[in-house]
């Protein structure tokens, strides 16, 4: 019969520890590497928001004005726009509703506004 | 063991390196760089000192975060090493700790310090509640930290009669954790819970004892200054806007679902996020947080006898996360910086697990 190296036949026993610790520990430190550089910046870090909570409304609020704040207008008007529709959403808490809005609207006319004077 | 040490010290660095050269402030860092600082003396005093002392550069804040998150890794060691850890599982222990993803929020965000603060108070507390001498066992005359199983030998050991001297400096510690945030007060469940699995069963009855005339005193005055049953609602909704208001029912499912969530992201930290949306998971799903809570409980009353040591550990993680559970912040569901104390138990919990499998599969 054909004979198979399974890593456990050459392997000692007592090693299979030490190959899970180092595992995880470089998989951790890789991970957080990854992780922290998202904590970089505003724009990085809402946006990761934004990648994982796609209906959440505040996540594209706080986008939409990290990108007006970067001087992309076009862009996060639209983000803000977005988070006033997603605050509609029937799921969305009373209290979450009302405070996106009124900073999503807020920020809109003040943008709007802006544009407006810039090019009337 | 100086090359374990000087491994985990490359590790953190090269998970958070990059982090303190290149990033700036984000997210709340700015209200307390630029202005929440002057507010907050009342509440979180070592948050505001350290936020005057070192105003201008990012840098030194992340730095400042990476120091006190190292801090609690150095001292996280030295408890689980004290509390029954051999010196490789405590190793173990504080490197997964300090490079778990888990934990990158507090030791990465600048207004998580707070965080850090309370953490290193609470381990600091659970520190000396081991003990300040060790007990030699009388069998294979091993030195011992706390008084529980010889990690040598595997005799049950007595512990040794501590020092009187070392609960001014628990409360000392407790108070420390206090003045950097709030979340300090589960010290006072975790100290008894040190006390009790290191067999100081009379201490342990003392300091629930101590902590209960403690806690009686504090809330009498609280409730003194309260205006009736609004008051106490303000109390609840700590920090949070008066209009920002939540059932309690809602809330639990939250938070059960919020814990659900770090979990799992403990054991697969793949989808962190600043801001996650539970408001779209259904009542049911909510319900499972629930479930994974009283599992990690049954679990734990499982494994007390075949390993005290992770029963310990998720008793910690369990205690820690009971008072968010009491105190309401309805626009902000539990999230990564506050799981720092928590993930203290699970990390223990963990190292525990894996330094038994070690030793087994060394025999």
């Amino acid at each position: 019969m054909r004979q198979w190296y399974w890593p456990g036949t050459v392997w000692a026993r007592w090693s299979w520890p030490w190959v899970v610790a180092t595992v995880v520990v470089v998989g951790c430190t890789w991970r957080t590497a990854v992780v922290t550089a998202v904590w970089r910046d505003d724009r990085s870090l809402w946006a990761n928001a934004v990648a994982h909570a796609p209906l959440k409304p505040r996540p594209a609020l706080n986008y939409g004005v990290t990108l007006l704040m970067a001087g992309r207008s076009g862009e996060g008007l639209r983000y803000l726009r977005l988070a006033d529709q997603l605050a509609d959403q029937p799921h969305i808490p009373a209290i979450d509703r009302v405070e996106t809005q009124r900073k999503a609207r807020a920020n809109i006319d003040r943008v709007v506004a802006a544009l407006l004077r810039v090019r009337p | 063991m100086k090359l374990a040490v000087v491994g985990l010290v490359a590790a953190v660095g090269l998970a958070y390196g990059a982090h303190i050269r290149d990033a700036g402030y984000v997210y709340e860092d700015r209200r307390w760089v630029e202005s929440f600082v002057s507010t907050r003396w009342n509440t979180r005093p070592l948050m505001t000192l350290s936020m005057l002392r070192a105003r201008t550069y990012p840098q030194v804040h992340h730095a400042l975060n990476l120091v006190l998150h190292a801090s609690v890794v150095a001292l996280l060691g030295l408890f689980a090493y004290r509390s029954g850890f051999s010196q490789i599982g405590a190793w173990f222990t504080a490197s997964l700790f300090a490079v778990h993803p888990v934990n990158s929020q507090a030791a990465a965000y600048v207004a998580a310090r707070p965080e850090l603060f309370a953490a290193l108070g609470v381990i600091g507390a659970c520190l000396l509640a081991v003990g300040l001498h060790p007990t030699e066992c009388p069998h294979c005359k091993q030195i011992q930290w706390g008084g529980m199983v010889c990690t040598t030998c595997g005799r049950v050991l007595r512990a040794r009669r501590q020092s009187a001297w070392r609960w001014p400096l628990i409360v000392l510690a407790i108070l420390f954790g206090l003045a950097g945030k709030e979340t300090a007060v589960v010290a006072l469940g975790l100290v008894p819970l040190v006390l009790w699995h290191t067999r100081q069963r009379s201490a342990c009855i003392a300091s629930v004892a101590g902590g209960m005339v403690g806690l009686a005193v504090a809330g009498w005055w609280v409730l003194s200054t309260l205006d009736g049953p609004a008051g106490l609602r303000a109390l609840v909704n700590l920090g949070e806007s008066s209009t920002w208001r939540t059932t309690w029912d809602t809330w639990v499912l939250t938070q059960s679902a919020a814990s659900h969530r770090l979990f799992s992201l403990f054991l697969w930290p793949d989808a962190l996020t600043v801001d996650p949306d539970l408001d779209m998971l259904s009542t049911a799903q909510k319900s499972l947080g629930l479930v994974t809570l009283a599992l990690l409980g049954l679990v734990a009353f499982w494994q007390r006898h075949a390993r005290p040591l992770v029963t310990f550990g998720l008793l910690w993680a369990l205690i820690s996360l009971a008072p968010r559970f009491v105190i309401q912040t309805p626009r902000s569901a539990l999230n990564a910086h506050q799981f720092y104390t928590v993930s203290l138990g699970l990390t223990l919990a963990v190292g525990a697990w894996w330094d038994t499998w070690r030793q087994k599969a060394t025999t």
